[in-house]
């Protein structure tokens, strides 16, 4: 092998003495050819573009398919009639021209001014389309809960004391937190303006009746919703993405009685106790500014609460966010059981399962809001 | 492109997982254009020894010395250089599952950027064919594949880079016979024509018979016995004579 042969780079040139020769040395290889790929093909297509030419390959080091490929496009795709080339590498050539030049055409795309009105249809099948799978996951949990109540020892007692922990014990602090600052702030802000009418008791009214009827309920199933449902979504993804569900059923047991149930009925007990829970936190808070900026004293604030806060108001904010637990059950579950197996459809899912959950919470209340005009100070 | 000395050296190599010992002075050399498989029983270790080799996992003592470089001094940018040179395919596919087979085979050359756009698609598509798959099959996403065109997809997403050492874990773990035979013969086929050297994993008896230069047997921690497969299935070893032996090993090895 002379000096020129030794090189690292692939090479293309014209024989000197022979204007239709061509000859190309070195490595073709993708590692070698690396940037300069549209270079030579540049060099290799006018080389051919010069007539027939007799093409010398035989100094070639090394060629794999994608050296293969440069070379054959700049042949138009056929080998050339004088080639010379070592057999190795000559069934590099063999079979490329089995394979397609380009990708098979992809499915039809609609016309682009047609697509909004297409997505809008869709939207609202798929709306349609939940509501159907809701219903019918709302169904069977029903089932499943009669048939619980018939056989009370397949109960799925340890996942349902699993969820209660980890949905609620471990929520507490975080609820706590929220309920303790919103109730802090409420009371803050409206202590300003209440002392410039000099209505500083009208505190208490304001403080407990906004926290034990909306914003208690609200917040604790938002923060349930958020924490807890995207958990719930992701967990039955995950199960169906390695067909855990698959396995339950063929198994005999009823993935809905045994996944579902335990986290909706979980939630339905969790909502009200986290709801007090959070309200509580939220009259400490109110309580503090208070006595801080107003001077009111504990003592006074509680009796006063007594007196202004109806039961009703306790009642219907504790109740309603049972609905809310049925509800962020109901949804994340459902949306964790329409994972495909595929990672980014575990996302899109989760992602949907709790804006769909918090939406679902917040749509309630503004229908509990109506319905119960009249009760308590509503 | 095949350089000197061999593709794979194991050295006195060790492991130890949570104060288990896993392996215990492994010596192994994969010399080039070879096929080697690695055989053992369930559990003695033989992913983690292959996961070692391609640097998910550190040895805990020991040399491992892969295309002439050693992995314990191998910077950052001879890691890249590395990972460029071997095409591995995992157990169950590892495709990725939100691309399509032929996203999921353009990756690894998209990844390169020194290619333009249609030189990719003509490549990707000269793998997907290479390896046995419809053109019409590489707009499927791996959940609409079956278990035999996982693998393909898989080998043909490793074979993108022209490797020159290709790593199979279980290649023909989980297919049909028919299927299992197709695929030993396209690896053979390939190895043929890219000159690759091949360190897979298997249990396969026929894979062993059918594709192998040599087998490596992993049991007791080490390495019991290295060969020609007619050669080892004679060592004396109850983890070797048990996996040789009888009926199976009979029919497997009978000279064809």
């Amino acid at each position: 092998m002379s000096e020129l042969t030794a090189t690292h780079h692939p090479i293309v040139e014209r024989v000197a003495d022979d204007r239709a020769a061509v000859r190309l040395r070195g490595p073709w290889t993708l590692r070698a050819i690396g940037r300069n790929g549209p270079r030579l093909e540049r060099e290799l297509r006018r080389c051919a573009e010069d007539g027939p030419a007799v093409w010398d390959l035989s100094e070639v080091e090394s060629i794999d398919s994608a050296g293969a490929i440069l070379v054959w496009r700049a042949w138009g795709r056929e080998l050339p009639r004088d080639l010379a080339i070592r057999p190795e590498h000559r069934t590099r050539f063999d079979r490329l021209g089995e394979a397609p030049p380009s990708r098979p055409a992809q499915r039809q795309e609609g016309s682009v001014f047609l697509r909004p009105v297409e997505q809008a249809g869709r939207r609202a099948l798929d709306v349609l389309h939940h509501s159907r799978q809701l219903a019918t996951l709302l169904g069977q949990i029903v089932l499943d809960l009669a048939s619980v109540v018939a056989r009370p020892s397949r109960a799925p007692w340890r996942e349902l004391s699993a969820t209660l922990y980890r949905a609620g014990a471990r929520a507490l602090g975080i609820t706590g937190l929220v309920g303790f600052l919103v109730g802090l702030i409420l009371a803050y802000l409206s202590a300003g303006q209440l002392r410039s009418f000099g209505a500083e008791e009208l505190i208490v009214n304001l403080v407990g009746i906004g926290i034990f009827r909306e914003l208690g309920p609200l917040l604790g199933c938002m923060l349930l919703a958020g924490r807890s449902g995207s958990a719930m979504t992701a967990e039955l993804g995950a199960m169906r993405l390695t067909q855990e569900i698959d396995a339950l059923t063929v198994l005999g047991i009823s993935p809905t009685l045994r996944l579902v149930l335990p986290k909706v009925l979980a939630l339905a007990v969790i909502a009200p106790l986290v709801t007090l829970w959070t309200s509580s936190m939220g009259m400490l808070g109110g309580m503090l500014v208070a006595r801080f900026e107003l001077g009111m004293t504990t003592r006074e604030f509680a009796s006063r609460l007594r007196d202004v806060l109806p039961l009703a108001d306790v009642l219907v904010g504790t109740g309603k966010s049972v609905a809310f637990g049925v509800a962020i059950g109901l949804v994340a579950c459902h949306y964790g059981l329409r994972v495909k197996p595929d990672t980014k459809s575990l996302g899109d899912e989760t992602t949907a399962s709790v804006v769909v959950g918090l939406t679902a919470v917040i749509a309630l209340d503004a229908m509990f809001a109506v319905a119960l005009q009249g009760v308590g100070s509503g | 492109m095949s350089g000197p000395g061999p593709a794979i050296e194991l050295v006195e190599v060790g492991t130890r997982l949570g104060g288990k010992v896993i392996h215990e002075s492994i010596d192994l050399t994969v010399q080039r254009g070879e096929v080697l498989a690695l055989v053992g029983g369930s559990g003695s270790g033989k992913t983690t020894l292959l996961r070692e080799i391609i640097g998910l996992q550190r040895a805990t003592s020991g040399r491992i010395t892969v295309l002439g470089q050693d992995l314990a001094e191998a910077s950052a940018s001879d890691w890249e250089e590395l990972r460029r040179r071997w095409g591995v395919l995992f157990q169950g596919g590892a495709l990725f599952t939100n691309l399509t087979v032929f996203e999921n085979v353009a990756l690894p050359l998209q990844e390169l950027r020194v290619l333009d756009a249609t030189t990719v698609d003509e490549l990707v598509l000269q793998k997907i064919v290479a390896v046995g798959l419809a053109p019409e099959d590489s707009g499927k996403l791996p959940a609409e594949l079956s278990g035999g065109m996982v693998k393909r997809a898989g080998l043909a997403r490793a074979l993108a880079l022209e490797p020159e050492l290709l790593l199979l874990d279980e290649p023909t773990s989980g297919l049909d016979p028919v299927a299992s035979d197709s695929f030993v013969q396209l690896v053979d086929s390939l190895r043929r024509q890219l000159d690759l050297t091949v360190l897979l994993i298997t249990h396969d008896l026929d894979t062993l018979a059918d594709l192998c230069d040599r087998v490596a047997v992993l049991a007791d921690r080490t390495l019991v016995a290295v060969g020609p497969v007619a050669e080892v299935a004679q060592v004396d070893h109850p983890f070797v004579q048990e996996f040789f032996g009888g009926r199976r090993g009979a029919r497997a090895l009978a000279p064809r």
